[in-house]
């Protein structure tokens, strides 16, 4: 947290070495949550290209209140809704980037969890719109519901609801195609 | 059924990296982007900043006021078309009141370019003085020029505040050449070209031309000033004034016009008598004897609200669960937080970021707290805390760095998380009561601070010492 202050204290100061270690500080975790948002890997590396670009732009005047890494997820998913909304139709399409293989010592193992992270991306594409995002943004970008309610707008119940409804709905379609 | 644990656990697992081609594409334009900020957030906003502060409500109103008896005047020696010039200035003369639309935009063009519009209704009286009432929603503000009383005094209905300042001998004079026979002795000597006749609005005008830069009524460098001026055929009346003026070398243009003219209108005294409702709070105005800097506060409103202008005009774009709301600026240069603590509306989120704007660009906060790193002997970095008494009774902290430090700021990148472990370690043997820091006084823009001190030797052998300066009497 205090790294962080720092950090945008000198990137005011217009620190390029300050933004690069921001960058590789949340990279993986902004483009985690925006792929977890839009499935799609192209859109999701658009979106922290713009997050990153549009803080960039503004670092002369930033002020950071609160922490930089709840700032950066929050424009994430903003602009990722904004994203879901321009579109018209919602594509369902996976894209052709396989997911990260997680570590695992046991090869068999690897090959089994590669294929559960793929169906459930391709679930997550399924969901609506508003249940996935509940879902990414509680359990991979460790908010409270407390606080995507404040981002969203809506009351901690509805987001709660969401998140049941969507781990539901998520449960359901792996079931139906496991 | 598939244990929702097992779902949960997926989903923590999802991990993606950034490829090495996004990384290069991505902090390409970051960086670009960064070097753009740097370029036009600390030059070109700062500069039309300044420029627009400068203009008091006072001098946009007499100039408007004086181009159009001035150019009357010099018409009225004129006797070659089918307007009766001569009557011009007589009609004019004769008007007990007058009210007229002003616009003005403000157009800063380098790069990060923005613009600045301004949308006033003028009533303008030589007995009592000038009223300006801004036609802007967002900020009501009234100004009111009294000649007699010789004040000015601008009312902003927004935070429930007014002030109340003597008008400077400058702006008083110019105020006071509302009086055309001064003004023709003065500019008689500018030529000026015929424009012929159109229709405007429809009603048949004849304009006149004038080319002139010192006809210019600005507080800078001014490169070229075109004034035209168009009379009605039949009443002999202004209907229509426009100035482009274009100044330091061609970088910031205004364009001004005044329209929707009514002459001859009545206007009574109590139209120029401030009405300030009983819960209005008196702001502050400090007078330096540096002319420029006298209406400091005034000018700070005139810039930001009184005429309607909003030099960085912020928006709420959404809210962040620990940053609270997100705020841009319309020119989407700049995006900044205010925490929900401190606003309980987006409106409130956008008061409050204006105010701490105008705050700092005053020097209207106190330095509260000095924080500073020393690595082996030198100044790393040293960032300031300064406080905000906003209007709405509450007190907030932001930190900020040093103008004029000048330092390395090298601990902050790969040294900076062991630094923390090492200050979170020593907090904790010092709250069980070992007395670890030293302490020194030390003066700081003026102001004494005690500095609590703490050495640390790093793993690679640096020595950093730690600082924290608090106000001596805080």
């Amino acid at each position: 947290m205090l790294e962080d202050k720092l950090l945008v204290l000198k990137c005011r100061r217009g620190s390029k070495d300050a933004m690069c270690r921001i960058y590789a500080k949340y990279k993986d975790y902004l483009l985690t949550l925006a792929k977890g948002l839009l499935s799609e890997q192209a859109e999701a590396e658009d979106v922290v290209h713009d997050v990153f670009v549009r803080f960039a732009r503004s670092a002369g005047q930033f002020q950071l209140t609160g922490s930089l890494r709840g700032y950066l997820a929050a424009c994430v998913s903003n602009l990722a809704r904004d994203k879901i909304r321009a579109k018209t139709r919602q594509s369902e399409a996976l894209d052709s980037v396989n997911p990260v293989i997680p570590r695992a010592d046991n090869p068999e193992q690897c090959v089994i969890e590669r294929e559960e992270l793929m169906r459930l991306r391709r679930a997550m594409s399924q969901i609506p719109y508003e249940q996935r995002e509940a879902v990414v943004l509680h359990l991979k970008g460790s908010m409270k519901f407390r606080e995507i309610a404040k981002l969203q707008g809506v009351s901690v119940s509805t987001i709660h609801g969401r998140y049941r409804y969507g781990l539901d709905k998520l449960r359901s379609l792996l079931d139906s195609k496991g | 059924m598939r244990p929702a644990d097992n779902i949960k656990r997926l989903i923590k697992n999802l991990s993606d990296t950034t490829s090495a081609e996004m990384d290069e594409r991505v902090l390409g334009d970051v960086l670009r982007a960064l070097e753009e900020s740097k370029k036009t957030s600390a030059l070109i906003q700062p500069n039309i900043r300044r420029t627009i502060m400068k203009s008091p409500i006072t001098k946009l109103a007499a100039a408007a006021m004086i181009i159009i008896v001035v150019l009357i005047s010099i018409i009225h020696y004129d006797s070659g078309t089918s307007v009766a010039w001569g009557e011009v200035i007589k009609n004019v003369e004769a008007s007990p009141g007058f009210i007229y639309q002003l616009r003005q935009t403000y157009i800063q063009k380098e790069k990060g370019a923005n613009e600045i519009h301004i949308n006033a209704r003028v009533y303008g009286s030589s007995e009592y003085g000038i009223r300006m009432d801004s036609c802007d929603p967002n900020c009501p503000v009234q100004t009111y020029g009294n000649i007699k009383e010789k004040t000015l005094t601008t009312i902003m209905h927004s935070s429930k505040t007014y002030s109340r300042t003597p008008l400077p001998d400058d702006d008083l004079a110019e105020l006071e050449r509302l009086e055309p026979r001064e003004a023709v002795r003065e500019l008689l000597s500018g030529g000026y070209r015929k424009l012929g006749r159109k229709t405007i609005e429809g009603i048949e005008a004849e304009g006149i031309e004038i080319d002139d830069p010192s006809k210019a009524k600005a507080n800078f460098q001014v490169d070229s000033c075109v004034i035209q001026l168009w009379v009605a055929v039949d009443t002999g009346l202004p209907i229509l004034i426009e100035v482009d003026t274009v100044g330091k070398d061609g970088t910031l243009e205004v364009h001004t016009v005044q329209d929707n003219f009514q002459w001859n209108v009545e206007l009574d005294a109590s139209e120029f008598e401030p009405d300030i409702p009983e819960d209005y709070t008196l702001m502050e105005v400090e007078i330096d004897a540096d002319g420029g800097a006298s209406f400091k506060t005034t000018v700070k409103y005139d810039s930001q609200e009184v005429v309607g202008a909003k030099i960085h005009k912020w928006r709420v774009t959404g809210k962040d669960p620990e940053s609270g709301y997100l705020l841009e600026s319309e020119d989407g240069q700049s995006v900044t937080s205010i925490p929900e603590s401190w606003a309980d509306s987006p409106e409130h989120a956008v008061r409050v970021q204006e105010e701490l704007d105008l705050q700092k660009q005053q020097g209207n906060r106190e330095l509260v707290v000095v924080t500073e790193i020393e690595v082996n002997g030198q100044l790393d970095y040293r960032v300031l805390m300064y406080e905000h008494n906003l209007l709405d009774g509450q007190t907030v902290r932001i930190s900020d760095f040093d103008p004029d430090d000048t330092s390395q700021w090298t601990v902050i990148n790969e040294r900076q998380e062991e630094l923390n472990q090492l200050l979170r370690e020593r907090r904790r043997q010092e709250e069980k009561g070992q007395e670890l820091a030293t302490t020194e006084e030390r003066q700081v823009y003026g102001r004494v601070f005690t500095f609590k001190k703490r050495r640390f030797v790093l793993s690679d052998g640096t020595e950093v010492i730690h600082s924290i300066g608090r106000l001596k009497d805080d």
